[in-house]
């Protein structure tokens, strides 16, 4: 493959930040069976203020990895080290604390329906930080969560999950995730169900905050178009492994059809074909 | 020969595995039990939802408790009455009335109702909250879902169902002793007159602790239930349906076991 990096003709992805070699999230081979396998020996490290993005086939597991990292799933074998601690051997205590250095975006937004999106925000700051921030400090970071993802807080400050629209909901799940300040910011599928113009806004959030909060983010998301400015690193999970890592000019360059097929919408129209054909699979 | 064996060991292979489905159910319903305890003692249940699981189970329920109350007292007298007529002392009734209605259809009615109207809700809600993955939010944000939705309605049920089984043996016995009247002409003082005559204080204290029990056990399945829901909202329908089932065969069984542990 051709070294395209310093050329300038070449265009570039990918955000301009330093990013730590200091390993924030460690998954070591970490096996997943459900009525099937589902993860088969991942290994990947997600460095101290990095944003990774995480692409592959539906239904091949990106949720679940994402999931193994506070212990929503327990891997069956292997270990998930954040931030020097296992997730799989850390006691309720230690298991709380991964869970307060991380946020984890959920794909439909996982509001409470009972509360208002101030209270649904406001969870996002862990119950230590609430008692000490005092409630007008907390207001004061839920209506600037509310404004970062581009909502009015007079609006919907008060109004019940029900009665937003998707696009809504999705956006009040994602200012849960940043108000906290959390160390590590996990998104699975940001920007699915909003419109291209809220996309991008999402896309820009998540590079501002990986720029000002030198968050760690881990995003599983379909939207490769709109992930290869923001990440640093893109990794491809496909029958259970992760069949390629690398910077976001080494995805778009890379020569192998299932990357290619990720990167590039002509190529995942040849795929499809081949697909139908029985001459390529996904699983 | 081998298709005898092949029914034993098909068999014995459903018995086992009904057996560790019971385990497993009963497993985790006691560590439901003792994680939620644990939260009320410690006060780490959430409060305000209590208050409110105390405002939807109890008050909420309280016109279809003094509904079912009413017309087991009416029901009770009326055959009774018709059973009595020529053979037994009409006062008797006022007996029959007191004690069915106090030691048995009190309570039992209202842990029905309360399946019904609170126990099948709270499945369909905890479940349709773990399909839509706001468990494992409450999970990610740090809280624990049996601090913040077993332990509240679980208290709200030993509180606020005692209160619903008073209310429905003290409308009961009432609207017994007015259907007696009305039905079989046994004046309200012979009908106090039979009451009080085999009346026992203890059939109340009897009748309240199965309240407690039927107030325990119903927030505990369905919550339980719940929290094992999969799939959707096919998943949501299913789980609640058993758990329907569920609640009402413990609370039979329960009500089976009261008599020899308790009466005699």
């Amino acid at each position: 493959m051709a070294d395209h990096s310093h050329d300038p003709h070449v265009e570039h992805h990918g955000p301009v930040h330093q990013v730590s070699d200091r390993p924030m999230i460690e998954y070591r081979e970490v096996y997943k069976t459900f009525d099937v396998p589902v993860l088969a020996g991942i290994a990947l490290t997600v460095r101290a203020g990095e944003t990774l993005t995480l692409v592959g086939p539906s239904g091949t597991g990106k949720s679940v990895l994402l999931k193994t990292t506070i212990g929503l799933i327990m891997p069956d074998a292997g270990d998930v080290i954040v931030d020097g601690q296992s997730v799989v051997t850390a006691d309720r205590a230690q298991l709380e604390a991964i869970r307060n250095k991380a946020r984890y975006v959920f794909q439909g937004a996982a509001l409470f329906d009972s509360m208002t999106v101030y209270e649904n925000i406001a969870l996002g700051i862990d119950e230590p930080t609430t008692k000490k921030l005092g409630r007008k400090e907390v207001l004061r970071r839920v209506v600037a969560a509310i404004e970062d993802v581009n909502l009015d807080p007079h609006v919907v400050l008060n109004k019940l999950p029900s009665e937003l629209s998707g696009g809504m909901r999705k956006r009040v799940g994602l200012a849960r995730g940043i108000v906290g300040e959390p160390q590590i910011l996990l998104y699975d599928e940001p920007v699915t169900g909003l419109d291209p113009v809220n996309t991008a806004a999402v896309g820009r959030l998540i590079l501002d905050i990986a720029a000002r909060t030198k968050v760690t983010s881990l995003i599983v998301t379909h939207d490769i178009e709109g992930a290869l400015p923001i990440t640093d690193r893109i990794a491809l999970l496909q029958g259970g492994k992760i069949r390629f890592v690398g910077t976001p000019d080494e995805f778009v360059r890379n020569d192998e059809l299932l990357v290619r097929a990720f990167a590039h919408r002509s190529e995942a129209e040849v795929a499809a074909e081949l697909l139908a054909k029985g001459e390529f699979s996904l699983s | 020969m081998a298709t005898v064996a092949g029914a034993l060991a098909g068999g014995l292979g459903a018995v086992g595995r009904v057996g560790l489905g019971v385990a497993r159910h009963a497993g985790l319903l006691g560590r439901l039990a003792w994680r939620s305890g644990v939260a009320i003692v410690t006060g780490k249940m959430a409060f305000r939802d209590f208050l409110h699981q105390c405002y939807a189970m109890g008050l909420q329920s309280l016109p279809i408790v003094m509904v079912t109350g009413t017309l087991s007292g009416i029901v009770t007298s009326q055959q009774g009455g018709y059973q009595f007529t020529g053979g037994i002392p009409l006062y008797v009734l006022g007996s029959v009335v007191t004690s069915s209605v106090i030691l048995e259809l009190g309570p039992v009615l209202t842990a029905v109702v309360l399946i019904g109207r609170v126990g099948a809700r709270i499945t369909a809600e905890v479940g349709t909250m773990e399909v839509s993955e706001q468990i494992d939010a409450l999970h990610s944000l740090g809280r624990d879902p049996v601090a913040v939705l077993a332990a509240p309605r679980i208290l709200a049920g030993l509180l606020t169902t005692p209160a619903l089984v008073g209310i429905a043996n003290l409308i009961g016995v009432i609207a017994g002793m007015f259907a007696a009247k009305f039905t079989v002409h046994l004046g309200m003082e012979s009908f106090l007159y039979g009451a009080r005559s085999w009346w026992h204080s203890y059939d109340l204290f009897y009748s309240l602790l199965k309240a407690v029990t039927f107030g325990f056990i119903i927030p505990l399945i369905s919550v339980h239930m719940g929290l094992l829901t999969r799939g959707g909202a096919e998943g949501v329908g299913r789980a609640t349906t058993n758990s329907v089932v569920f609640m009402i065969v413990a609370v039979l069984v329960c009500d089976a076991m009261f008599p020899p542990l308790f009466l005699n």
